[in-house]
């Protein structure tokens, strides 16, 4: 029985979702507010009550908000659980969803379990599930937008393209990350009957641009849009939106963090498969500190481009779509965040992330087939990046500074060092 | 049916709807607006002694999502966010309206920002008298928030909706707005009649008139307030 549910992948990725949210949800109580969760939490309700435009990262769209208060309103308060359940739940939801991708992409058990699993017990995702922002909603959408958009291309199933169309439009609407895999999934329906090697459903080019304006623009249109109702009922034209959504993007642009991120963390995304990169917050609550140094587990993040590089042999000799299509949403994904000139910080490649750990297990697992990777081999590095992960938990959840082993990471993240330089 | 046609449906349709709900959206937004409703004779006239006081009428008149054209030497957009923002308290937080938190911090020279974080006001034209235009063009130049055009500055001030001119070239506003007129805008000797007549051609339907003496402004002159009062007469025609 044991080895049946083991080879059965639903069973294994539900498994880990409830590991994730576990691993997420432990000790959320003790860990004390943000000053920009509390200003968060102003955002939400007055968003939703009075088209408060949001004071915090107010350059991002208005989903956060929306998240928020529908999860305070489960929670009947703005309590840890009640801020921040909507980013634990989204969080862990990505776990399932990037293994269901993995499996939609290549059928194969142990590439969609790998994938769930390293980002289940990736310490940054883990981070930023217990903090009452964007990132881990956003990620979620994106990796349920390509989810849908990959069946919706295999099966010409325009149901399925539109789901993808809301879900992608839910992304972007939390984060413009969102817009990235959304253009590769457009392109990728576009052009699939002429790179499936004979598959693919409609081939009158007009009817299928067409079917793209409808699913991959009109829809997520729509769903970003409504949004910003609350903002709208200000009573702000389509038109003083759209010059807006203009203004934002120069915002964007020309955003600066503080001085402290600015100067001291690193904020180059060339930098995060490379050497390890962390994200701190520093909070002062109840009369004492908590540091919270949220960094990936650098042993699972470094295969990353070397099993970019594999996949792309391997695309390169097969021309498989599948293949392409991960290689595409990754490479498009990651690319606007490494060639922009302004700062990106780490906590910015949860919208890549799922699509590099897809990259990994996929090569694992084909180097596994080719007998190049014994399975013995595969356990024990397994186990290495669980230990490593699990030394890094009390570091992604604001637990630094309670552990002496740890000061050593407390002393390098310092904010008190930073803002003396 | 075969499988095209039923697909041009579907496409059709998923078109047509989305039209329907984004020109739905926009008119449900439009409509929320609430400014005063016009009167047979002339707009409604308020006379305030400092600026803080207009936010006082606005919140009177229950103004929401209301076009402003605002005559002053200062655009009074200073930000201003309440220091309850980046307070860390401990949990469960105490989540409150945010208005009355942006209202106490209310002054003379954030006012209309204020306005516009409380939701009285949506979008703002400001007009300078020309050589303070001028001088606001080039300092406006490097702010990636505004862009320029000719003798009009468009940018946004947070998500505020913001165009900057001078009286002769901001563009004849149809819609109903609501127009602040401050002494600081005849620091530079404007000439009343001329100002009067002018804004009367640009704003053919203001809802609201309020004349501010700024008398809090110790910068501005008497003799602007004498030539404010002398635009008054003219815009009444008494």
């Amino acid at each position: 029985m044991i080895t049946r549910l083991r080879s059965n992948h639903h069973f294994m990725l539900w498994g880990m979702f409830l590991l994730g949210l576990l691993i997420r949800g432990w000790g959320l109580s003790e860990q004390p507010p943000l000053d920009d969760e509390v200003g968060a939490a102003l955002d939400a309700a007055n968003y939703i009550e009075n088209g408060h435009w949001s004071s915090i990262m107010w350059e991002h769209p208005p989903l956060r908000n929306i998240v928020i208060y529908l999860s305070a309103k489960l929670f009947g308060e703005y309590s840890s659980w009640g801020l921040r359940f909507g980013s634990v739940l989204f969080g862990s939801l990505a776990i399932p969803a990037v293994g269901y991708l993995s499996y939609g992409l290549f059928q194969k058990n142990l590439t969609a379990c790998l994938a769930a699993f390293f980002l289940c017990i990736d310490p940054l995702n883990i981070s930023l599930s217990r903090q009452a922002f964007q990132e881990t909603t956003t990620a979620f959408f994106i990796v349920a937008g390509v989810l849908a958009s990959l069946h919706g291309i295999k099966r010409d199933n325009l149901l399925f393209c539109g789901l993808s169309g809301v879900l992608f439009g839910i992304a972007a609407a939390s984060k413009w990350h969102g817009l990235f895999p959304l253009t590769v999934s457009a392109c990728a329906y576009l052009i699939y009957p002429w790179v499936s090697g004979g598959q693919g459903g409609e081939r009158r080019f007009s009817l299928r641009l067409l079917s793209l304006c409808a699913v991959y623009v009109a829809i997520p249109s729509v769903v970003y849009v409504a949004a910003h109702t609350p903002w709208l009922l200000r009573g702000h034209s389509l038109h003083e939106f759209a010059n807006f959504q203009v203004f934002l993007s120069k915002a964007h642009y020309y955003h600066k963090a503080s001085r402290y991120a600015e100067d001291y963390l690193a904020h180059r995304a060339y930098l995060w498969f490379v050497i390890p990169v962390v994200w701190n917050d520093f909070v002062f609550s109840s009369g004492r500190p908590y540091l919270n140094i949220a960094a990936g587990n650098y042993f699972i993040w470094v295969l990353t481009l070397p099993s970019g590089y594999f996949v792309v042999k391997r695309w390169v000799a097969g021309h498989r779509f599948e293949e392409g299509y991960l290689l595409a949403i990754f490479i498009f994904s990651y690319m606007p965040l490494l060639l922009t000139s302004r700062g990106i910080w780490v906590f910015n490649s949860l919208a890549v992330l799922p699509f590099a750990f897809i990259l990994i297990s996929y090569a694992i697992n084909s180097l596994m087939n080719s007998g190049k990777l014994s399975l013995r081999a595969l356990v024990i590095y397994l186990l290495f990046v669980s230990v490593i992960s699990s030394a890094m938990y009390p570091m992604s959840t604001f637990r630094t500074l309670d552990y002496p082993w740890l000061r050593t990471f407390a002393e390098i993240y310092s904010p008190h060092y930073g803002a003396g330089r | 049916m075969n499988a095209s046609v039923g697909r041009n449906i579907s496409v059709s349709a998923i078109l047509i709807i989305v039209a329907s709900l984004l020109l739905f959206l926009d008119a449900k937004a439009r409509g929320a607006r609430h400014i005063l409703q016009r009167t047979e004779k002339a707009a409604e006239l308020y006379y305030v002694t400092s600026q803080q006081e207009i936010y006082e009428i606005y919140k009177k008149a229950n103004l929401w999502g209301a076009r402003v054209v605002h005559l002053n030497r200062f655009m009074n957009l200073v930000d201003y966010r309440p220091p309850e923002y980046s307070r860390s308290r401990p949990f469960p937080l105490k989540v409150e309206d945010v208005r009355p938190l942006y209202e106490k911090g209310l002054d003379s020279h954030n006012w209309l920002f204020i306005a516009s974080r409380t939701g009285k006001v949506r979008s703002v034209a400001v007009v300078l008298p020309e050589l303070l235009f001028n001088a606001k063009k080039a300092e406006l130049a490097s702010h990636f928030e505004y862009r320029i055009s000719g003798d009009t500055i468009k940018g946004h001030s947070f998500d505020l909706p913001v165009m900057v001119s001078t009286l002769d070239s901001l563009p004849i506003i149809e819609e109903p707005v609501v127009v602040n007129i401050d002494a600081g805008y005849f620091s530079n000797v404007e000439d009343p009649a001329y100002v009067a007549g002018r804004l009367k051609e640009k704003c053919p339907d203001v809802r609201m008139l309020v004349v501010s003496e700024s008398r809090d402004e110790p910068e501005i002159p008497d003799g602007a307030r004498l030539l404010l009062a002398d635009f008054r007469k003219r815009w009444t025609g008494r």
